[in-house]
């Protein structure tokens, strides 16, 4: 065989490997990373522990739940985030992205109250597959009280992580 | 699938070891003396342009070498070309990138002539590279939406530079096809250097690079002319 026929050989082979390094590097494009960024809400009671003289928190079950946005104009959203759901321990409201402070009335167990957070905006580029995110810091939180007893802001750092933001305690 | 990939370069290059081994027997016996400065040659690789012409996202694309021939072992070469892109996401987000790239480095000629046979100037080669690319790109249309609270609004990033760096290891043969005329081949595994990310917006395809990864593969068909 002389030295082409070897080298045009080789080609072939080359080619072959070509085509399947193309078809192993081709990506879609799509995004794979999490984006959904929300506030994180946990409900909570305190009992006292004689034997240890001190309070104790554990994790609250509403019987039922309401939670509807309030928008700028002071007017409730048309979208509800939570109907009527039964035994909930935690939830998870979106904020605002284009505003620094959000507004969500809540019914628990037929008692309403209304909360309001306000917080600071981050932009964050994630990849040219997934585009941008906001993510939020939290300033301030405060609620009326007729279920709602005290807040605590464990997290204020809002992403995409699954972390509780904000507990809400009712005695 | 990548493990599917490495399994098939890796043992493809097992294949081509073996293969080759009929092209050179190594017998040291009444070698012809070869000088150190043995020419220069002037490369082009046909391969970017035609894989360039036929993508729908890339950009022309075209690469050229000089290589310096010292006593047929040893082959410096530094090259340079021209890559970019254009590619939109599934987000239908815009990437657009265009820049120069340059690679130096050395190649090492792992044939060694053939007692029997006239001598010949093919060559089997292998080498590393320092490539780098100091370029400019656009991601824009990145739309941000407002799923519960309505609104949208759009982001563009444009006019972003950025300087990457990496190396190569390649490897190839080059065959004399007529006179001072070659024709050859070479594959090459590219690695990117650790680099602290100051912009904000990373980019996503580098030119002469590919793809934003740890490390690609890159295949060149090159023809040439020596001096």
């Amino acid at each position: 065989m002389s030295y082409l026929q070897k080298y045009s050989l080789c080609i072939c082979w080359m080619l072959i490997l070509w085509g399947i390094g193309n078809s192993c590097s081709t990506t879609d494009e799509v995004c794979r990373e999490e984006k959904d960024v929300k506030l994180k809400v946990g409900f909570y009671t305190q009992n006292f522990n004689s034997s240890t003289q001190k309070y104790v928190n554990s994790s609250l079950s509403v019987d039922s739940l309401t939670i509807v946005g309030i928008d700028s104009l002071g007017q409730l959203m048309d979208s509800v985030l939570y109907n009527n759901s039964k035994n909930i321990s935690s939830v998870k409201l979106p904020l605002n992205k284009f505003s620094k402070e959000s507004k969500f009335r809540l019914i628990l167990n037929d008692e309403l109250d209304t909360l309001t957070i306000h917080y600071t905006n981050h932009l964050q580029y994630l990849s040219f597959e997934c585009g941008s995110i906001i993510t939020h810091t939290i300033d301030t939180v405060y609620a009326t009280s007729h279920f709602i007893d005290s807040l605590t802001i464990v997290e204020p750092d809002i992403t995409t992580l699954d972390v509780e933001n904000l507990q809400i305690f009712h005695y | 699938m990548l493990k599917i990939c490495k399994y098939f370069i890796i043992s493809f290059l097992i294949f081509f070891f073996g293969y080759i081994n009929v092209f050179s027997q190594n017998k040291k016996e009444n070698l012809p003396k070869i000088k150190w400065w043995n020419g220069i040659m002037l490369n082009f690789d046909v391969f970017s342009p035609i894989q360039s012409s036929l993508s729908s996202s890339q950009n022309f694309s075209a690469v050229g070498n000089v290589q310096i021939n010292l006593k047929d072992i040893f082959l410096p070469v530094y090259e340079i070309g021209i890559d970019g892109i254009n590619k939109t996401s599934s987000q239908e987000i815009y990437y657009k990138a265009n820049g120069i790239y340059q690679r130096a480095g050395i190649d090492f000629n792992l044939l060694r002539q053939k007692k029997e046979a006239e001598p010949n100037n093919n060559k089997l080669l292998g080498g590393i590279r320092v490539g780098w690319s100091n370029f400019k790109y656009d991601v824009t249309n990145i739309t941000i939406t407002n799923d519960y609270w309505g609104g949208e609004s759009t982001l563009n990033y444009e006019r972003q530079s950025a300087l990457k760096v990496w190396y190569e290891i390649v490897f190839g043969i080059q065959v004399e096809v007529f006179k001072n005329v070659y024709l050859g081949w070479n594959i090459r595994s590219k690695n990117l250097f650790k680099q602290n990310t100051s912009t904000e917006v990373s980019p996503w395809y580098i030119p002469g690079f590919g793809k934003n990864n740890t490390s690609n593969v890159g295949f060149n068909y090159t023809v040439g002319y020596h001096f």
